[in-house]
């Protein structure tokens, strides 16, 4: 079976890429996998696992996506590396893997960096939550009186990243719901799948440190503030027992912005910035380290792969309470409410230093979770299962909203509303009668919902 | 019986599916019927409008006209056949073939489309779940009921007709010139054929007749014989009137009708009406539910040696060329293929 695998490849900057790069090799055993990439750049060594084809939408050969197996699409936040895919996965359904639920801001910025401007954003936000959703898009957009986390929580438009998938997996149980509620596609929650048998790590036995400090260590993709570098900073700054530790950061993140704020708050003497690294030295750094921070505050409803390479390390993360933070098995994770989080993370910096050793069976059983459920093979056994399920559904999705398109479209210049309505519904009723709408959008895919 | 036929029509298109329409019509008027035509317009792009087109032909209210009841409908052509009545027979011309066996194809319009699967899927769930609905399902063809059933698992009944004016056709001497008629293009492969002349063993002449799809397919095919060397044993007789037509096939020695994936094939049955036996290909699809090889004519491979094979063999004997066209006849006549039979199957 061959199948069209959207996303972006190493040397891309985000965890997508990765993640593609190491589920290949399993892909490859159970599929015909290609891979298509719209950044143009992709590590050579992966020519020799897959073909790999440069994509951009308005160039793309549609024959051949269609004759070709079907499209299984990564979306992720970063419209560097996924406003391609997003585009195409809007043209052509496939099956969406939807890594982030809270796509606001990567809607916001095709429209307006790719697509049709603010009309565009605004009728989005229209379809999305009426005049009201508009109203806020307004004050954000135009006068800043709200940011873009709070217009997240509130309308996180994963809706319209969606409205042409033929099949949505996820890798939070969390997201299961509401994306069921907003597509008739099957949802399929998978664990997020981390670990190659020959890259899974034995377990690392840690123990307590009479005389050196513990390393903490904070990285990946630190740039947006709900990863919560600063608070953290701030935090460990008024512990009493700061001095048991060290800090290492590497990844991504605000450079200035971070040695801005460990000059102002005196930590040089307690952390180290090593910027983004290469592999090898991240490893080094992982294998020194006693202690992870993984918080995310608002969750973008994100699994995270950064915390499966924790624990593939034994190491013990501190993660915020929420979202699929929280459904993490309570052995694993040292759990930061985000109400509290100051007083949490102190009292965590405290308890760690008295006994590290109940951390460092989380992170013991953490690796043990990791080998269970988050394996290559284990995701590329599950599409295996969910595509041919998808590909055998056909029919006609959609049939209220395409009723309800069909009807404006036809009766735009009725002037009775009742009548609207009414065709709208016949029109329903009657798509609905041919052949199942869980599958793919045959209709006008802007149209829908109008 | 009121009977409604309901088909879709492109406008400003006519061709042999309205000659059909027309036939069926009149052979129920003959029986004594009271007929209308329901021709619904279909524009089939972008491939989003075939779902809107479908849903039209859904909403029509078919049951009565006037206060009058409807007592039958019969659906011909996608998606008109998919109009809603309580005694609704479905005689399936074709279905949406870009959706089927042109999936993919150079030819198909609806692959290139980023949603093209989709609305095909769409039209195969559509197909599954709607065509059932008819009380009796029948095919113009085998070819087009095996379709129907390798695509929608659906079964249908292969239901046969004559060619329009089949009483006129007759049969005449088995002259010096294979007969090709047909209108011009690609998929009827007269290329095929010329190739296949300039194969031959003996000084075969080739008579090819019809109008050309396109502009400049005939200045194409004069060219290809002329690089053959064969441009002076073909002639291009053009579009012709239906009397010549008559008398081309009525003079010729044998029908040469390669045409790739035809649904039915008028061609063939002309031929047999007129005592001729046809040359035709493995993969032509309508022409091979009728000739047999080496009885009615040849069913060669759709390859010009195997074909210029068959050509040779019909031009090295003239007897054989009659044999084959008298067992062509003789398979016509007992097929029983007639309006009357049709009327009879669609109204039962």
């Amino acid at each position: 079976m061959r199948i069209n695998w959207f996303s972006p490849l190493p040397p891309d900057h985000t965890e997508i890429a990765n993640y593609t790069a190491r589920l290949l090799p399993a892909l490859n055993r159970h599929f015909d996998a290609e891979v298509w990439t719209s950044t143009g750049k992709w590590e050579r060594e992966l020519d020799t696992i897959c073909r790999v084809h440069p994509f951009r939408h308005d160039t793309m050969d549609w024959k051949e996506l269609n004759l070709g197996g079907i499209p299984v699409y990564h979306i992720g936040n970063n419209i560097h590396f996924h406003g391609e895919i997003i585009r195409v996965a809007r043209a052509c359904p496939g099956v969406v893997v939807l890594h982030d639920l809270m796509m606001h801001e990567t809607v916001l910025n095709l429209c307006l960096y790719r697509g049709h401007g603010r009309p565009e954003y605004f009728d989005i936000l229209y379809r999305h939550g009426g005049k009201e959703a508009v109203r806020q898009g307004q004050r954000f957009l135009d006068r800043g009186e709200i940011d873009t986390n709070e217009l997240s929580i509130k309308y996180p438009l994963f809706d319209y990243v969606i409205s042409n998938a033929r099949g949505i997996i996820t890798h939070n149980p969390l997201n299961v719901d509401a994306l069921r509620a907003c597509s008739p596609a099957p949802v399929m929650y998978a664990p997020l799948p981390y670990v190659r048998g020959s890259e899974l790590h034995q377990p690392v036995m840690r123990g307590p440190k009479a005389d050196a400090p513990y390393g903490i260590i904070i990285f990946g993709f630190l740039g947006s503030s709900n990863r919560r570098l600063k608070p953290f900073l701030e935090a460990f700054s008024s512990s009493p027992r700061k001095d048991r530790y060290t800090i290492s950061i590497a990844g991504k993140y605000p450079e200035k912005d971070v040695k801005r704020w460990i000059r102002e708050l005196s930590l040089e003497g307690h952390v180290k910035t090593h910027g983004f690294v290469p592999e090898e030295t991240l490893e080094k750094l992982l294998l020194k380290s006693d202690l992870c921070i993984n918080l995310r505050w608002p969750s973008r409803g994100e699994s995270s792969a950064t915390l499966l390479r924790i624990w593939n390390h034994s190491l013990p993360a501190l993660v915020t309470d929420t979202d699929y933070y929280s459904t993490l098995p309570r052995d694993a994770v040292a759990l930061v409410d985000p109400a509290r989080e100051r007083e949490d993370i102190l009292a965590h910096l405290e308890d760690f230093a008295d006994d590290p050793v109940p951390y460092f069976n989380k992170g013991l059983a953490a690796r043990g979770h990791l080998e269970r459920e988050h394996s290559t093979d284990a995701f590329a056994r599950f599409l295996r299962n969910f595509l041919p399920e998808v590909e055998a559904s056909k029919g006609i999705p959609h049939a209220q909203a395409t009723g309800k398109t069909l009807a404006g479209r036809f009766l735009s210049g009725y002037p009775d509303p009742l009548q609207r309505q009414h065709l709208a519904s016949v029109c329903a009723r009657e798509i609905s009668l041919w052949g199942g709408h869980r599958s793919a959008l045959p209709l006008d895919s802007d149209n829908v919902g109008n | 019986m009121r009977i409604v036929l309901s088909t879709v029509q492109v406008p400003f298109l006519s061709g042999g599916a309205e000659l059909h329409v027309q036939s069926l019509s009149e052979a129920l008027v003959r029986e004594g019927h009271e007929v209308a035509v329901v021709s619904i317009p279909f524009k089939w792009y972008p491939p989003e409008r075939i779902h809107e087109h479908l849903l039209a032909c859904r909403l029509l209210d078919l049951t009565e006209a006037n206060g009058l009841k409807v007592d039958r409908v019969i659906g011909l052509k996608f998606p008109a056949y998919h109009v809603r009545h309580p005694n609704k027979v479905t005689w399936i011309i074709h279905q949406f073939r870009t959706a089927f066996e042109m999936w993919g194809s150079p030819d198909c319009d609806l692959s290139p489309h980023p949603n093209g699967k989709s609305v095909r899927d769409s039209i195969e769930a559509v197909e599954r779940t709607l065509l059932p609905e008819a009380r009796a399902l029948y095919a113009n063809s085998r070819t087009v009921a095996g379709r129907l059933k390798h695509f929608c698992n659906i079964d249908a009944q292969p239901l046969y007709h004559p060619p329009r004016n089949a009483a006129d056709f007759h049969s005449g001497e088995y002259g010096d010139y294979l007969y090709f008629p047909s209108r011009i293009n690609k998929w009827k492969r007269q290329a095929l054929a010329i190739e296949a002349l300039a194969q031959t063993r003996n000084p075969v002449h080739l008579r090819i007749s019809g109008p050309e799809d396109k502009p400049g397919e005939i200045g194409g095919l004069k060219e290809m014989a002329r690089s053959l060397g064969v441009e002076n044993r073909v002639a291009f007789l053009g579009p012709v009137r239906l009397e010549e037509m008559i008398a081309c096939y009525a003079g010729c020695r044998a029908v040469v009708f390669p045409a790739e994936q035809e649904d039915y094939g008028y061609v063939t049955l002309e031929a047999m009406l007129s005592s001729k036996p046809v040359i035709t290909c493995t993969d032509s699809g309508g022409p091979t539910e009728f000739i047999r090889n080496g009885e009615e004519g040849f069913v060669c491979n759709p390859d010009p040696t195997a074909l210029a094979d068959a050509m040779d063999l019909l031009w090295e004997s003239r007897s054989l060329a009659r044999e084959c066209g008298a067992k062509a006849r003789s398979r016509y006549d007992e097929m029983g293929i007639s309006w009357k039979n049709v009327v009879k199957l669609l109204l039962q």
